[in-house]
């Protein structure tokens, strides 16, 4: 027979005043099993507590009900408190007796008889609740980054700082991400490069970094602590061990006209190349789509004047297996319409002529215009004819905030980053007049609103509230016609460039990555963090952390924030040797003689599964013969959901905490008449 | 055991005019859990007749757990949980959605009232829709007055045996032809048997399953040989309800690969059997005869499934017109009747467990019927054991059953088990385009789910 203790709180007045307490406690003494019963003033408080584990020693109990607040709030107190007592944790249960009853009713004598049923639905659990003992799993103290952005370098670096190997998986063929590309960053005006590309190094040197770079993610297997990652290594077509860098090979090239993604098109490559003079590996790539050898099989130019032999076309995608305790995603965004030339309009702005008017560009080719490394050596000349444009009109939120156009959110970095192109732009043509179009400026942020004003009151820069309804083409200039609200005239220019803010958007596969670490994301494509507050960075797959813009919109102080916040979440995760789990997880039956389960393999638990938890296992006879397969939970990765439990017709499969034996007991213990 | 008389009863005795319903919440803990919870930090009021039965996730109810909660004494039960995409375990609520759904036709047509059935999405920032939900809940279920239905089951059994000939077997009776009687006939199940009688020989096959005519019964009965000679006393399966698939499931019966008879409502069976790893393709040999007799080969499954689905013609769902036209005749009564109409039904079973067994998708090795651990059934052929029986029989063939018609053949008491699966059978293909049987690839109707599944039931 059980031995079960109630302990009734009064929560000071908050129980007591709708609950009688004490007749309560008489009341409970009737529930069989039920051996010593007590209503105190505050339960959580210490004495409360020395009072449980008091009564836990003297009367043997072999289980405890503490009616009070929700468990939300001291169901870990209490469970502790047992476990000082000796009791396991598990067997301490809490009746929810204020949120659900006295704090929603009024009734006194109703309130009671409610919380004589609550606190008889959770004897007749307690009664059958196993001792469970957390869950223990190794980890495998090395993690993984995708994404050699700010991020990711931050990410990195944190960890391996703080003794972590870490593997860095960028798909490009150089880490540095769009940080790499601009020219100066906001509200400093410091060189990106300056500052970015010492760190890319540091990634490049670190012992702890293994780089992948020119790299994607292929599979992911396995769970906190223990994940399996496949990279797939793109073939390179040089040999990363024998070349030196020495850049003859982009001299001889005879392929020198592709348009550079790294200049946003502005810019032209070889078909054998480094993105940027400061890439990390500082190795080049043969880009296979348009290198001649590739495309006709004459050329090798390369190859043939390679001093190393560093050229190698025949090398194969390479298949690399990271095994990794933790993940941070810092896979980053892209810009709304970025792309190569021809797919550069922007669908749903037909009006902005984008792609087709030369001197229509976006926020990143304005970047690379301002950039001292960019194609025109830091010089503003507009890409139509190389000269210096006298008038540059900026249009923000193209894309953002309007929900018509399907974005519906701000991109909360173009505010920014505009007025500092127009602080860039000023300071390089003394002369030259620069017109933001705007709907709000919104520049929360440390130095930032001192910095919209500098822009507008020391550089000159005319802000128009309004929008802009066209842009098209007269002569050699564009004309743009908007509207000023403030004024309510309709505005028409004639300017030489236009800077088009374009909104910030997930990476086009964001998706697909979502999917193979089962993490969430939302509408637009943005990944999930596991709570919008109290947990920022973490995702609702466990050991899954974000980083940066793959999750929403942000600047570069906000993406390394979070970047050095995923990272020491990881070294939370692997401050253990082991990492210990709610041992609430579903099981599968298993029986002697000698192992049997009345599992009867038809595997509906794996279709329901949302954790991909259930495995096949092999039941086998003395002989090795094979029974039958028969399902498995995999402990690790089970968060105990118990839809498999629902699912399986003749429970074979169980959930430890909420079995069905229990939640059966909870239901009869309603019957009452 | 000391009871204590419930809230409700009390208030109902004071006041001594309003009804108290008894209602069970079967809640996840972390939104609508929560939700109540914010509902009583923020000090809203509602009424006492709601107990809380916290899981963890809506994917964790099981329909088991509504129907016990009915039988215990329930005037109302609802569940809730998070909002579609909200999902603590990102889509344990998609699944109870689609269970819900079938759950709430399978009730339908036992003519329970579904509005003592509420599902409800409420989140932990919904404090207020949960106090909203129980009082409206409690009010109509106040006006609706106590729920008898379920209670009036108990002590219900032993229904007097419908008289043979009113027995509903899903089809008019008929007898089989004699074998000899048509050279035709006969032809066609020379050719069967010369297929299998080859296969035995080159042992492609190690035992064959086929029909051969009963001589006592003068119908078709099941048939193994193992020995090319005997391959000359196979029949033709003619439109016999028996299923040879779940011969398949006879733990006993190991021999593979295994040569098998199969007609339209087998290949059906063999397919789900197929999607659930209970069959692999090379287990099984198939020797394919269509409805009207001709042999039409022997078969790779997927040719076998093509070559057989021309005699899909005319049934619905797998089901026969005629059990169609029953399903359709039942949902016309109203409620009650409906209700009256499976009270004399349930009433005649006595639990010989036939249906379960003839059925080739039952193939538990332990039925949930044969655990104690907990109860899940009443073990006892009466009113509530009964019911609890064939409604969760049913709906643990929802999605499965393929209209094969044995359950119905082997009941002996007449009772119409295969009208709840035909109506299942309709619920699955209305809402979610699903076919029992159709493919072995498809996924199983209650583990998969769709983003946009109908939910304009949910509150």
């Amino acid at each position: 027979m059980a031995r079960i203790g109630v302990f009734i709180c009064h929560c000071g007045e908050n129980i007591a005043r709708t609950v009688d307490c004490s007749s309560l406690a008489k009341a409970v003494l009737g529930i069989p099993g039920v051996r010593f019963a007590v209503d105190y003033k505050y339960t959580c408080s210490d004495p409360g507590q020395q009072m449980i584990l008091a009564a836990i020693r003297e009367q043997r109990l072999d289980g405890i009900v503490v009616a009070a607040c929700s468990p939300s709030m001291h169901e870990a107190t209490f469970r502790k408190a047992a476990m000082i007592a000796g009791l396991n944790p598990y067997l301490c249960e809490v009746a929810n007796i204020r949120e659900h009853c006295s704090w929603v009713h009024d009734d006194k004598p109703a309130a009671t008889a409610k919380s004589l049923d609550l606190i008889r639905i959770m004897v007749e659990k307690v009664k059958r609740n196993q001792e469970l003992k957390p869950i223990k799993v190794p980890i495998t103290r090395r993690a993984l980054v995708v994404g050699g952005g700010i991020s990711g370098i931050q990410s990195a670096l944190d960890l391996a700082n703080a003794g972590i190997p870490v593997a860095l998986v960028e798909r490009e063929p150089s880490i540095g991400g769009h940080m790499a590309q601009l020219s100066e960053t906001f509200p400093t005006l410091d060189c990106s490069q300056c500052i970015m590309t010492p760190r890319m190094v540091e990634v490049a040197q670190h012992p702890l970094i293994t780089l992948h770079t020119y790299s994607e993610i292929e599979k992911v297997d396995g769970y906190i602590g223990n994940f399996t990652v496949t990279v797939r290594k793109k073939a390179r077509s040089v040999d990363l061990k024998k070349c030196t860098g020495c850049g003859t090979c982009m001299q001889k090239c005879p392929q020198k006209k592709l348009p550079s993604s790294f200049d946003a098109g502005l810019g032209q490559r070889t078909a054998i190349y480094v993105p940027f003079p400061q890439a990390v590996p500082n190795k080049p790539v043969i880009d296979r789509a348009n290198c001649t050898r590739f495309t006709t099989g004459r050329c090798g130019v390369c190859q043939k004047v390679c001093g190393p032999g560093a050229i190698d076309f025949e090398q194969q995608d390479e298949l690399v297996e990271e095994k990794v305790g933790a993940v941070v995603l810092a896979t980053g965004f892209q810009l709304y319409g970025i792309g190569e030339q021809s797919e550069k309009m922007l669908k749903g702005y037909p009006e902005y002529g984008h792609g087709h008017i030369k001197d229509v560009i976006d926020g990143m080719q304005f970047e690379r215009l301002a950039s001292a490394s960019g194609p025109t050596a830091g010089e503003i000349r507009r890409p139509s004819d190389g000269t210096v444009p006298k008038t540059v009109v900026f249009l923000q939120c193209v894309g953002s905030r309007d929900p018509a156009k399907g974005i519906s959110y701000c991109s909360k970095i173009c505010c920014m980053y505009t007025a500092k192109h127009t602080i860039l732009y000023k300071h390089k043509v003394h002369d030259g007049k620069a017109v933001v179009f705007y709907m709000d400026i919104r520049a929360a942020g440390k130095g930032y609103d001192e910095f919209t004003r500098r822009a507008i009151e020391d550089d000159g820069a005319l802000y128009l509230r309004g929008r802009v309804s066209r842009l098209y083409q007269d002569g050699g200039q564009v004309v743009v016609s908007g509207v000023d609200t403030l004024s309510g005239r309709n505005v028409e220019l004639r300017a030489d460039l236009v800077v088009l803010a374009t909104a910030v958007r997930p990476q086009p596969d964001a998706r697909t990555t979502a999917q193979l670490f089962s993490v969430g994301y939302d509408a637009s494509g943005f990944l999930n963090e596991a709570h919008p507050k109290l947990r920022p960075v973490e995702t609702a797959a466990a050991g899954v952390f974000l980083a940066g813009a793959c999750q929403a919109p942000k600047d570069i102080p906000e993406s390394v924030a979070q970047a050095s916040a995923a990272a020491s979440k990881v070294q939370i995760l692997f401050s253990k040797s082991e990492l210990e789990r709610e041992p609430t997880v579903a099981r599968v039956h298993r029986a002697a003689p000698p192992l049997y389960s009345i599992c009867q393999g038809c595997f509906a638990c794996a279709g329901a599964c949302p954790y991909q938890a259930i495995e096949h296992e092999e039941l086998k006879d003395r002989r090795g013969q094979v029974i039958k397969t028969v399902a498995r939970v995999n402990p690790g990765l089970c968060q105990g959901c118990g839809t498999c439990v629902a699912t399986c017709r003749n429970k074979a499969v169980d959930l430890d905490g909420y079995t069905d034996d229990q939640v059966f007991a909870e239901i009869a213990a309603l019957g009452a008449n | 055991m000391t009871v204590a008389a419930p809230a409700a009863a009390d208030a109902a005795a004071s006041a001594n005019t309003v009804f108290e319903p008894r209602l069970v919440a079967f809640v996840c803990k972390w939104c609508t859990y929560a939700g109540a919870d914010l509902a009583g930090t923020s000090r809203m009021l509602y009424p006492p007749n709601v107990r809380v039965i916290k899981l963890p996730c809506t994917g964790r109810i099981d329909i088991a757990f509504i129907i016990r909660a009915f039988s215990q004494g329930a005037d109302g039960v609802i569940v809730s949980g998070c909002h579609p995409g909200d999902c603590h375990y990102s889509a344990g609520n998609f699944r109870a959605r689609r269970r819900w759904t079938l759950f709430r036709d399978l009730l339908d047509i036992l003519g329970f009232d579904l509005r003592r059935f509420q599902c409800a999405w409420i989140s932990a920032a919904e404090g207020t829709k949960w106090a909203a939900t129980i009082r409206d809940f409690t009010e109509e279920m106040r006006a609706l007055g106590p729920y008898t239905a379920m209670r009036q089951l108990a002590g219900e059994r032993g229904a007097p045996v419908a008289p043979r000939a009113a027995v509903w077997h899903g089809r008019p009776a008929r007898r089989e032809p004699e074998p000899s009687a048509d050279p035709a006939t006969r032809a066609r199940s020379e050719a069967l048997a010369g297929a299998i009688a080859a296969a035995l020989t080159d042992k492609s096959i190690a035992a064959a399953v086929g029909w051969t005519l009963s001589p006592t019964l003068r119908r078709p009965r099941p048939l193994w040989i193992t020995a090319p000679e005997e391959a000359d006393r196979l029949g033709l399966p003619g439109d016999s309800d028996g299923n040879l698939a779940r011969l398949l499931k006879h733990p006993q019966l190991t021999v593979r690969p295994l040569g098998m008879v199969v007609r339209h409502a087998e290949m059906q069976a063999l397919n789900v059997l197929r999607q659930e790893s209970q069959v692999a393709e090379q287990d099984v040999v198939l020797f394919a005869v269509a409805r009207d007799g001709r042999f039409l080969g022997r078969l790779d499954w997927d040719a076998a499934v093509a070559a057989l689905a021309a005699d899909a013609e005319g049934r619905v769902n797998g089901f026969s017109p005629e059990v169609e036209a029953e399903v359709s005749r039942v949902l016309a009564l109203p409620s009650a009747e409906r209700w009256d109409y499976w009270r004399t039904q349930f009433a005649r079973c006595i639990k010989c467990y036939a249906c379960r067994n003839s059925c080739p998708m039952c193939g538990c090795e332990v039925c949930l019927a044969d655990k104690n651990q907990p109860q899940w059934f009443p073990t006892a052929a009466d009113g509530p054991g009964n019911f609890a029986w064939h409604v969760i029989r049913a709906f643990h063939l929802a999605g499965r059953c393929v209209g094969c018609g044995a359950c119905q053949a082997a009941c002996p008491a007449g009772v119409a088990v295969n009208l709840l699966g035909a109506a299942l059978a309709r619920s699955a293909a209305g809402h979610f385009g699903h076919h029992a049987g159709a493919s072995h690839q498809d996924l199983p109707l209650q583990a998969a789910f769709r983003t946009d599944d109908r939910e304009s039931f949910i509150k």
